[in-house]
């Protein structure tokens, strides 16, 4: 006759979870959510990039084809200010518009309201990324403006610079065509376009660049 | 916790699957708008091309029965073909489809700060001349494309920026460049009385050249096929419907595919049957011309890679040149059709989503 098993305290079935327990699955949880939030925000800021370069090109293509539909030269204006809601160091690329020239008396009027580029991409303002921003005054028209009649209303609050693109008439852009180096606009998250230098070797953490080929206005997206 | 963990895997599925679906519809639209986009920018351009044609009293056939005492003359050149073959463009390189090359006052004079005798002008008179003579063509290449390459993603050493593709291209000479003008050592018209190869070398040579004057129209332009018809020719073979414009009417004014202003003076034994449009063709351009791309999407191509490698993605891309390449030479739409479903069955076969666009192009001159 076999001995009955004899219960012990050490046995009893149980039925909740100890402190020690509740706080390793919260670890553990609370850390998947922060590496999930940091992956989110990359994929976030990427897909704004991308999106702000898709919209730009497609500005840019409608550009073109008003300039030819009109007969009149069509500006794409890249406004470099400072926003009040984004504390940076310096002013920075946030937006551009784009703008319709009377060929007889030069005066730009507005085709749309200013388009803010999405979240926190901006325009990098280093002429080795964005070789439009290289001061050639027939190609990169920088001047200080205070001609407030033709601006949204975000710009108004202070001084601002702009650089601009001409599509003209006959297809084809107010840039140079013989230069060495293709012309370029790039965008970038604005930590990144603090964080690099004119002529570095290093390279955006993530880019979109708008080659634009002078002679025809065609635009291309390179990442 | 297994329920809750099931439904999370469940939701993250279908966002996942829902973004990808969303991606890759965005970017084939992406696509094939700017194809479209670059197909009209090419036809505004091929319709203005001129030859700027003069009808010259012939001295020889004066008096002489059946022949015209006047014959055309012209110091342009209009051609169109398929590519690579011999007897059509003879291009090198992996060229795909056919080309066309023509000269049109795109009024582009060119960059005189390299050109000794115009130094005394200042640029900017030059740029008033609206209406300057340019040559220019269109064909499609696979290859890498460097020289539209930002300088910074050029140095940049990460592979994923190098991307082997089908592109437009689109070749420039300015005036001050025009080759056809050139002349030779005897300061004789070097192109004057040439017969193909040489005679094509006005626009073989720049093509060739290391600082070439070409540029990308758009990518992931796999062909592009141009099939030149004239509605008067067809309606003699329709019946004399000169309203023939239509879209099976029998365009084939070719010769294995080529359209060449000049054959008439370089080909020893012209045809001179009805249906023969050598003579027709000497110094004039075609009447309409049809041109067909054939084009895929970005997102498609990356998935190829991704699928198969970059070596096999570029085996595949040299199959279908080689397809193309070795059909599109006879202009009839019967044998068009059936070239075209040759070159799609490549395309099933790998799963590559393609696109195939045409447009009828009215010569402006004619």
């Amino acid at each position: 006759m076999s001995p009955r098993p004899v219960q012990t305290p050490l046995t009893h079935s149980r039925t909740g979870f100890t402190l020690v327990e509740m706080l390793v699955v919260l670890t553990i949880v609370i850390s998947l959510f922060a590496v999930a939030a940091s992956g989110f925000k990359k994929t976030w800021q990427s897909q704004e990039l991308r999106a702000s370069a898709i919209q730009l090109a497609s500005d840019m293509s409608l550009a073109s084809q008003t300039a030819i539909r009109l007969g009149r030269p069509v500006q794409v204006r890249f406004y470099r200010y400072q926003p009040v809601e984004i504390a940076t160091q310096e002013p920075r690329f946030f937006g551009y518009q784009l703008l319709v020239r009377d060929k007889v008396i030069g005066l730009a009027s507005p085709l749309y309201e200013m388009q803010r580029f999405q979240g926190t991409t901006v325009m990098a303002d280093k002429g080795s990324f964005s070789t439009i921003a290289y001061t050639k005054p027939t190609v990169a028209n920088m001047k200080l403006s205070g001609d407030l009649s033709q601006l949204d209303p975000v710009l108004a609050i202070g001084e601002y610079e702009y650089l601009s693109i001409e599509f003209r008439p006959d297809g084809r852009t107010n840039l140079d065509p013989y230069t060495s180096e293709p012309w370029t606009i790039t965008l970038v998250s604005i930590l990144d376009s603090e964080r690099l230098a004119d002529h570095s070797a290093e390279t955006p953490v993530d880019f979109q660049t708008l080659s634009i080929e002078p002679l025809t206005g065609a635009v291309r997206i390179w990442n | 916790m297994t329920v809750l963990s099931i439904i999370m895997i469940t939701i993250g599925a279908t966002m996942a699957t829902m973004q990808n679906t969303w991606s890759r519809t965005r970017s084939k639209a992406d696509t094939y708008r700017s194809t479209r986009m670059a197909l009209e920018n090419m036809g505004r351009r091929i319709s203005q091309a001129t030859l700027g044609t003069r009808m010259v009293q012939d001295e020889e056939s004066i008096g002489t029965a059946g022949i015209p005492p006047y014959r055309p003359e012209s110091d342009l050149h209009f051609v169109l073909g398929p590519a690579k073959t011999n007897k059509g463009l003879n291009m090198e390189g992996d060229v795909c489809g056919h080309g066309i090359f023509f000269q049109a006052p795109f009024g582009e004079p060119g960059d005189f700060k390299n050109n000794t005798s115009a130094t005394s002008t200042p640029q900017n008179s030059f740029n008033q001349l609206s209406n300057t003579l340019c040559a220019w063509g269109y064909f499609v290449e696979y290859g890498e494309d460097r020289t539209a390459m930002p300088r910074f993603i050029q140095q940049d050493n990460n592979s994923e920026h190098r991307r082997y593709r089908f592109r437009l291209m689109e070749l420039r000479q300015p005036a001050v460049d025009l080759e056809l003008f050139k002349v030779d050592g005897n300061q004789k018209p070097k192109y004057a009385n040439q017969s193909p190869p040489k005679l094509y070398e006005w626009f073989l040579n720049p093509i060739k050249s290391s600082e070439r004057p070409v540029s990308v129209v758009a990518e992931n332009v796999v062909a592009v096929l141009f099939s030149p018809f004239d509605p008067q020719h067809n309606s003699t073979a329709l019946g004399g419907n000169n309203s023939v414009l239509d879209t099976d009417a029998p365009f084939e004014i070719t010769k294995n595919g080529l359209y060449d202003t000049r054959r008439a003076l370089w080909n020893a034994t012209p045809g001179l049957n009805n249906d023969d449009y050598t003579w027709e063709s000497l110094h004039h351009l075609p009447p309409g011309i049809r041109m067909t791309v054939i084009a895929t999407s970005e997102d498609s191509w990356q998935r190829l890679i991704a699928r198969r490698g970059e070596g096999e993605a570029g085996s595949i891309a040299r199959s279908l040149m080689g397809t193309i390449n070795g059909r599109f030479q006879d202009g009839t739409p019967n044998s068009f059709k059936r070239d075209l479903k040759g070159v799609e069955e490549v395309f099933f076969k790998n799963g590559i989503d393609f696109r195939v666009f045409t447009i009828d192009l009215r010569m402006s001159e004619q």
